[in-house]
């Protein structure tokens, strides 16, 4: 059994977190936790900070300086100063989310070759099962999260990825659908963070309310990065919730609301006239904004929602502080100021309007590459662009549009779902001779995963179950559709067309 | 209002937003009331919009004093909290 080469990023100042973990030692705001009471500055940040990395190093397995170590932390300053503290201890945090079951994070110690993992929504009993040792580590008064030695990650012999100290990692489907974890350093999500400041006028007066994950690019980027660089506080729920956000909006003074498309039109569904003291910033993204919603909340508003688009492996690329009040579909406005956008040519682009073709990206925000069994794999960045795996125009006034998308990754209210990950999840069940996993549409402009599995005579109820064990909720498919055999063709490839 | 006849508005109420929803024209009637939400394709955001509709419809408020995991997940459990929540107001000033 051979071993992969011993890579760190020691040697690679510039990929190195110093100056985010710099931003964080002078940050001068504060992150409340709405669900759980909690309200830490800065000051006490650092000393929660402290204290977990302290925990870490008290274990019987102590976190080694590369060893990954999967972040399931809900919105609040938890999220952050654990986030900073993995940072710190030489550690690199794979950001997940937060309700992502005990038996999938098993699953991605596995593929990740985690050793440990971090969480605050399960406990030492539920983790046990996966877990060599679940040490309460607290990091305020009455806060506290669990630290697990996990067996999947320890129990290997094989390192599939190699050490990579102080290395944010966020999981991501690529463009090609195939699970990867984009390398994100620090400058990189710097650099992110300040275009959304220049771009919006961030400052230190300002309140975000987070409730999209703050382990989402989108979340990580507008509501963690942002406030370290601007200054901004951060007030958050874990989950979203109508009434709690017309609350916050109402009582603490919010000037940014970064949302999903499927918020805002639950937002307009229990709001009867205009809402109340709405921030003057609230920001769309994940998924496209339907016409009708972005027109009707400026009916009722006479305020536009912004149009944000991004993508984990480039970060922020536009930010629609102009938008139009009738909802202009697709369009997600003008480049931010130090990102390049340019249109690339579709091959064999019979099926698209003239002008319209990849959306390919340049930007200060770039991550260092995907993590491999090698190294940082930087091949998909060619001369410093990224091609998004979106397709769209720019038109004559430079807005950036889409139109689509090239592969087949389900967008799940802005949370990308890979159908071969939930595919592998379904074989697993007794009974199951085929799945083909795919999108629907939401009104909301986003999508769902629908999921046609053979044979026919198969317990549904049961496999919803397992996939509620195995998956986080967001990729459990929703419509399950048992068949007697699904649509191939004479190859064997699945014929997209006639699945239900 | 009885359990059955806010049953009636909660079909007609579900039936949209699945239909809305992506999944197809539902017709109320064939709703069936025993039938666990997440087996009829109901997301979290379809539960969501339901339960707002249910409370604008009703002029109650749920969401403020459940969390969603004590939301009941069946048509027939939601007919009984509404209807209990319904006649709340009777009983107290009884």
């Amino acid at each position: 059994m051979s071993l992969a080469p011993k890579k760190t990023l020691e040697n690679k100042p510039n990929l190195a977190p110093a100056p985010l973990l710099d931003l964080f030692e002078n940050y001068r705001g504060s992150f409340q936790d709405l669900d759980r009471g909690l309200k830490l500055d800065g000051a006490q940040m650092r000393a929660a900070r402290d204290g977990l990395v302290a925990g870490f190093a008290r274990q019987k397995n102590p976190l080694r300086s590369g060893d990954r170590v999967l972040l399931a932390v809900g919105n609040g300053p938890g999220f952050l100063v654990a986030f900073v503290a993995v940072l710190s201890a030489g550690g690199a945090p794979v950001l997940l989310h937060v309700e992502t079951p005990p038996a999938e994070l098993d699953r991605l110690a596995r593929s990740y070759d985690a050793r440990f993992a971090l969480c605050d929504a399960w406990s030492e009993n539920d983790l046990a099962p996966f877990a060599e040792s679940v040490v309460p580590l607290n990091f305020a008064p009455g806060a506290s999260l669990n630290f697990a030695a996990l067996k999947g990650g320890a129990a290997t012999d094989k390192r599939s990825l190699p050490p990579i100290a102080g290395m944010p990692l966020h999981p991501t489907s690529g463009t090609t659908g195939i699970p990867k974890l984009a390398a994100r350093h620090g400058i990189a999500a710097i650099a992110e963070a300040a275009h959304y400041q220049e771009a919006m006028g961030i400052g230190p007066d300002d309140d975000i309310l987070c409730v999209v994950p703050m382990s989402h690019a989108y979340g990580f980027g507008t509501s963690a990065m942002m406030p370290l660089v601007s200054g901004a506080s951060v007030v958050s729920n874990r989950r979203f919730q109508p009434h709690a956000v017309f609350q916050a909006f109402r009582d603490l003074n919010i000037t940014t609301f970064p949302a999903v498309p499927a918020m805002l039109h639950l937002l307009l569904v229990a709001s009867r006239g205009p809402i109340a003291r709405l921030p003057r910033r609230v920001l769309s993204a994940g998924a496209p904004l339907a016409e009708h919603t972005a027109r009707e909340f400026f009916e009722k508003n006479r305020q536009t929602a912004w149009s944000l688009y991004g993508s984990t492996e480039t970060g922020g690329i536009c930010v629609d502080v102009d938008a139009p009040t009738d909802g202009a579909p697709g369009s997600v406005g003008p480049k931010m100021r130090l990102v390049s956008v340019e249109i690339r040519p579709i091959p064999d682009s019979s099926e698209w309007k003239p002008g319209i073709g990849h959306v390919a990206v340049k930007s200060p925000s770039m991550m260092a590459g995907y993590l491999t069994p090698t190294g940082i794999d930087a091949s998909s960045i060619r001369n410093g662009w990224f091609q998004t795996g979106d397709l769209g125009f720019v038109d004559a006034a430079g807005r950036v549009n889409l139109v689509g998308r090239e592969s087949e990754v389900v967008n799940v209210f802005g949370m990308k779902v890979i159908p071969s990950e939930v595919e592998s999840v379904v074989r697993d069940f007794p009974g199951v001779t085929d799945v083909k996993v795919y999108a629907g549409q939401h009104r909301s402009g986003s999508q769902i995963v629908k999921a046609a599995v053979a044979p026919e005579a198969l317990d549904v109820a049961a496999l919803r179950e397992h996939c509620a064990a195995n998956l986080v909720a967001y990729k459990r498919p929703e419509v399950i559709i048992p068949l007697a055999a699904l649509p191939r063709t004479p190859t064997g490839k699945i014929i997209k067309d006639q699945l239900p | 209002m009885n359990a059955a006849s806010a049953e009636q508005k909660l079909k007609e109420i579900l039936a949209r937003v699945i239909g809305e929803g992506g999944k197809g024209r539902v017709n109320p009637s064939q709703l069936d009331v025993q039938a666990d939400f997440a087996t009829l394709g109901v997301n979290s955001v379809d539960l969501m919009e339901f339960v707002l509709r249910a409370e604008n419809e009703f002029g109650i408020d749920i969401l403020s004093e459940m969390l969603p995991d004590e939301l009941p997940t069946s048509l027939n459990g939601w007919a009984r909290l509404i209807s209990a929540r319904l006649d709340r107001p009777a009983q107290s000033e009884g």
